[in-house]
């Protein structure tokens, strides 16, 4: 708990929910209300929270279609490398280009590389890992990942007034509102 | 009125059928507290502990076996000269089979929105990693030096030889450790909104802060979610095709070869659907015990047991299309060659394997026909049991039928596995229950976060 | 009692005689054309890749409604009577089946007495590969086939009059069955109708093949036929963007799977190099078939595959029902691709035919699918899984709405 005046490193005001609906309401009030820098946090992914907040578009297919044709052309070029140029071999009278015996290994490449574009990706356009945030400090905020939901309306929004948001957020009907500290 | 009826019908049948795949006394509060107790609470079954005093002997023994192996060499092996592949490729193919149906469950089921697969793909994803970490093993021993084993590797070296690309044995390096770290990836990243929780719930502070470490500061924000999401569902899109092509590459060892017997083209289909096969039965030869000692009833119901079944009957008949195209193509072809291959394996030295092969994968599954059956967690367990010997069995018969008795009559033998091809394929066998039982101890075996997503909603509101 | 309405009846109708029309124009076109150059081979070869056209598709329509039936979900269920009208079909094509009867001679090489007398390899293959044997087969899998058609529609239809549950588990219980009879029947018939065009070749995976190149020309026709009868009650409530994303990614599997039929035969015989398994390819990649086999596989697959990709393109029927064409197309391609070239030796050629023949046979079957839907309610409103469609679909759009 801080006391004293307001800090001027205030993060944003959390408030907790205890269903699904409730926080799907109040999180389309809010962003009636015009605040725009929200997240929220859910145990699980809730489509109608993405339809509110426009989170449906993201350059993960991106990043992942990118991988894979990176790992498509260097799994060809690594084989024909080996075969045609680098130490040419006749086996069994099959050209040294013998692209069809090629194509297992190139499609192996393109899923490797392909997967790790999305775990690497994942994690990049998330900002993780962080292994410590500023929200762990709410005590409450560990129920985030078990059965409660958490609004957060952040401090940079140009709507954002404290003591007047902390009241936006207690007519939300929450079960708590916290101040998350920068 | 008769719908009603039926619906009431059914609710007497199995109580957990009434509200989809998860039994009533279930929502958010309940599940993760059910599924991530198991992890963190002190109290473990006594059966645990018992399994891990029976399974660490087993896998010293399989240690022993390794050590003696690299100490001797495969001599040691029943291996002769036609039948230079003999268990270690069988139990290779038998293992990465059983991977399979991991992937399958979690990915295919995924993107075909079977949400029953929520509450068994973690474990069937685990079974998946530790499967193929027991194939691994075999090929690499095999090569008998297996300090050696990285020349399989495109390395540049100053002799600037590189890998044979038109052999299949190079595609199934590369096809076996994709699959390896793809099902890795995909299995860390399925668990990482769970450790979280488990981050969250754990009372001690080391414990909060090793799965803190795992879990990478996830906090199920939203604008996460969202990425986390689409990335998921891409990788289940990988995983299927990447399913489909390793043991295909497997099949391909085969396939490519001009030994009768292995040389057809139904083979890569044919290896995936058998690799299901043995891989459902899996499944189902472990849930069946741990949803019986741990309680989970309510989380893999009855429900789940008989589509599993279903499945299992269904890839049992794929395989059994697959033995239907190899005898009648073995005579339509003319060839000899083909003609004798099959009508050995139906009355040679190998005769009574193939005829029990054909009992355990062809006859035995026929009782899955009955609902009953599906649904007696009993004779599903009997019947898993009797096809994974039977999935061994057919990897037996292709490999050593065909190579024991191949184009040259001076040269046929008889092969049988040594006490140590034995005790190094047991030892694997408990290699793998050791690491389950070690996965389902300390890692939610069930995903709470997608468990979560198919309770209905109405259970997490406070009047209800 | 109508079961549709007018303005759709009247659509159907104008369609159906069109399809007629063309359809027995083209093909007494080709005929004419035939007797005219002396090329009757050449036309019952247009004509087995026209009919292995309309036959694949009527019969992966079955194993559709049957997979339906056992696995339930939504995809099946807006389809259901388009996949019944695909396989009420089945008696028609048997009688289709006359022409390939008398073209046995043109396409069969095994026929021919005088050959098998100097063949060794055909003469041990004379007792599954002799004429009788033959027909009886082809009648003994339509007996099969039109038997579980008729069952499977009637009880359907029944259900339409009488609202009975138990008649969908009736229908499930044959279906378990009928999906691994309809495997093995269609896959003997792929070897009886299509592999032994070449006796000596053989390949364990063919029948698997065929059903899966038949399995996308069903899913592209159900899109096209879905694309058009979106904009007609009841359809127009259930056909949403996802179920459209449903067959696309079926699709979009189909084609996958096309290309690892083809990769994994190819790379096998390939591999091998055995002289009794590579002539079938070595025909196909030589005298000019190879830019055919090139530009199969570059669109069939990979311009299909990159396509069907996309999500949006997916969801929009507009833009899904043109890569369904295309697929279409691209199947007739590739069953003359499988047919063609064990006749033609010389290199390739192709002739007004073998596009008028199938095209013309597609359309006077088509008369009869479309005779067929017309007659019946478009979904099957007494099912018992009706209701709960219904529910989703609704609660889907009246979210979308919300959002």
């Amino acid at each position: 708990m801080n006391h004293g005046p307001a800090r001027p490193e205030l993060r944003g005001l959390v408030a907790e929910f205890e269903n699904e609906e409730a926080i799907v309401e109040a999180t389309q009030k809010t962003v009636d209300a015009g605040y725009h820098h929200i997240e929220t946090y859910t145990p699980y992914p809730l489509d109608e929270l993405l339809d509110i907040q426009h989170l449906h578009k993201n350059k993960v297919a991106l990043v992942i279609l990118i991988g894979g044709l990176t790992g498509c052309t260097v799994g060809f070029f690594m084989q024909w490398f080996a075969s045609v140029i680098h130490y040419p071999i006749n086996v069994g009278g099959r050209p040294l280009n013998s692209w069809p015996a090629f194509i297992p290994v190139m499609f192996e490449c393109t899923v490797l590389f392909a997967s790790f574009a999305a775990l690497i990706g994942m994690m990049v356009m998330n900002k993780l890992p962080r292994p410590n945030h500023p929200l762990f400090d709410i005590e409450r905020f560990r129920y985030a990942t078990q059965d409660r939901f958490f609004l957060c309306i952040e401090a940079e929004d140009p709507y954002f007034e404290k003591d007047a948001t902390r009241q936006f957020l207690e007519e939300l009907n929450p079960h708590e509102v916290n101040e998350v500290e920068a | 009125m008769s719908q009603q009826d039926q619906a009431v019908d059914i609710e007497k049948v199995d109580k957990y059928t009434g509200d989809g795949f998860v039994a009533p006394e279930y929502n958010n509060t309940t599940v993760t507290q059910k599924i991530s107790n198991i992890v963190l609470r002190a109290d473990t079954p006594w059966g645990w502990y018992l399994a891990v005093a029976v399974l660490l002997p087993v896998v010293g023994m399989l240690g022993i076996s390794i050590t003696w192996l690299v100490l001797i060499g495969t001599g040691v092996w029943g291996l002769n000269v036609p039948v230079g592949w003999g268990f270690a490729i069988i139990n290779f193919v038998w293992w990465i089979g059983i991977g399979h149906a991991g992937t399958l469950i979690s990915a295919i089921l995924h993107l075909m929105r079977q949400d029953w697969r929520n509450s068994i793909n973690r474990f069937a994803e685990a079974m998946t990693i530790f499967a193929v970490m027991c194939a691994v093993m075999f090929p690499l021993l095999h090569v008998g030096r297996p300090w050696l084993a990285y020349w399989l590797l495109p390395l540049p070296n100053t002799m600037s030889l590189w890998p044979q690309w038109r052999s299949p044995l190079v595609w199934d390096v590369f096809a076996v450790s994709t699959y390896f770290t793809v099902s890795l990836i995909f299995w860390y990243m399925g668990m990482i909104p769970d450790l979280g929780t488990l981050r969250d719930r754990a009372k001690h502070p080391v414990v909060a802060r090793i799965y803190g470490i795992f879990a990478m500061g996830w906090r199920g924000a939203s604008s996460h979610w969202a990425r986390y999401e689409k990335a998921y569902l891409i990788l289940a899109g990988l995983s299927t095709p990447l399913v489909l092509s390793v043991h295909s590459i497997v099949s391909l060892d085969f396939a490519v070869s001009l030994i009768p017997g292995w040389h057809t083209t139904v083979f890569p289909p044919y290896f995936v659907a058998g690799a299901i096969y043995a891989g459902f039965a899996m499944v189902l030869t472990l849930t069946i015990p741990v949803r019986h000692w741990f309680g989970l009833q309510g989380l893999i119901t009855t429900r789940h047991l008989e589509n599993m079944g279903k499945v299992t009957l269904a890839t049992g008949f794929i395989v059994v299309y697959g033995y239907a195209m190899e005898a009648f193509i073995s005579w339509y072809s003319a060839s000899p060659y083909e003609g004798f291959m099959m009508w050995n394996r139906m009355t040679g030295q190998y005769a009574p394997v193939y005829w029990a092969l054909i009992f355990c994968n062809a006859v035995s599954i026929q009782i899955l026909w009955w609902k009953r059956a599906r649904r007696s967690p009993l004779v599903l367990f009997i019947v898993s049991l009797i096809v994974g010997v039977g999935m061994w069995l057919e990897r037996f018969v292709i490999v050593v039928t065909s190579l024991a008795n191949d184009y040259m009559p001076s040269s046929w033998d008889y092969y049988a596995g040594t006490i140590w091809d034995w005790s190094l394929y047991i030892g694997t066998i408990g290699f793998f229950l050791f690491m389950m039982c070690l996965f389902i101890r300390f890692l939610p075996m069930i995903p709470m976060s997608e468990m979560k997503m198919i309770i209905p909603k109405h259970r997490n509101k406070k009047d209800a | 009692m109508t079961a549709i309405s007018s303005n759709l009846l009247a659509q159907l109708n104008s369609i159906q005689s069109r399809a007629l029309t063309i359809g027995v124009i083209l093909v007494l076109g080709g005929l004419l054309y035939a007797f005219a150059t002396g090329a009757m081979s050449g036309f019952y070869q247009a004509y087995l890749v026209g009919y292995m056209i309309c036959a694949g598709i009527a019969l992966v329509c079955m194993a559709f409604t049957m997979l339906h039936h056992l696995i339930g979900g939504r995809w099946g269920f807006v389809i259901q009577r388009l996949l019944e009208a695909g396989m009420s079909t089945l008696p028609v094509l048997l009688v289709l089946f006359i022409p390939i009867v008398l073209g046995m001679h043109d396409l069969y090489h095994w026929t021919h007495a005088e050959v098998v007398a100097v063949d060794p390899i055909l003469q041990h293959k004379e007792s599954y590969l002799n004429v009788p044997f033959f027909l009886v087969r082809t009648v003994f899998y339509f007996a099969i086939w039109i038997t579980a058609a008729f069952l499977l529609i009637r009880w359907s239809t029944s259900q339409d009059a009488s609202g009975d549950p138990g008649l969908t588990d009736k229908m499930r219980n044959i279906c378990g069955p009928g999906v691994v009879v309809f495997a093995l029947t269609m896959t003997f018939a792929s070897f009886d109708w299509v592999m032994s065009t070449d006796p000596h070749w053989f390949s364990t995976l063919y029948g698997v093949m065929m059903i899966v190149n038949a399995g996308g020309a069903t899913l592209s026709s159900i899109i096209i036929m879905m694309t058009w009868l979106r904009k007609h009650e009841p359809i127009s409530k259930l056909a949403d963007a996802d179920r459209f994303h449903d067959w696309g990614k079926l699709l979009l599997a189909f084609t996958l799977l096309w290309f690892y039929m083809m990769l994994s035969q190819f790379l096998i015989i390939w591999a091998a190099n055995l002289p009794e398994e590579n002539p079938w390819y070595v025909h196909r990649v030589h005298g000019g078939w190879e830019v055919l086999s090139v530009v199969l596989v570059l669109c069939r697959f990979v311009i299909a595959f990159f396509l069907l990709l996309s999500i949006p393109r997916k969801r929009d029927p507009r833009r899904l029902v043109r890569v369904a064409w295309f697929i279409l197309v691209m199947h007739l391609v590739d069953i003359f691709w499988h047919v063609a070239p064990n006749f033609r030796l010389d290199g390739f050629s192709v002739s007004v035919m073998d596009v008028m023949v199938p095209v013309g046979l597609f359309g006077i079957w088509f008369f009869f699918v479309l005779n067929r839907l017309k007659r019946y309610p478009l979904i099957p409103q007494k099912d018992p899984r009706f209701e709960e469609l219904v529910a989703s679909v609704s609660k889907a759009q009246v979210s979308k709405a919300k959002a």
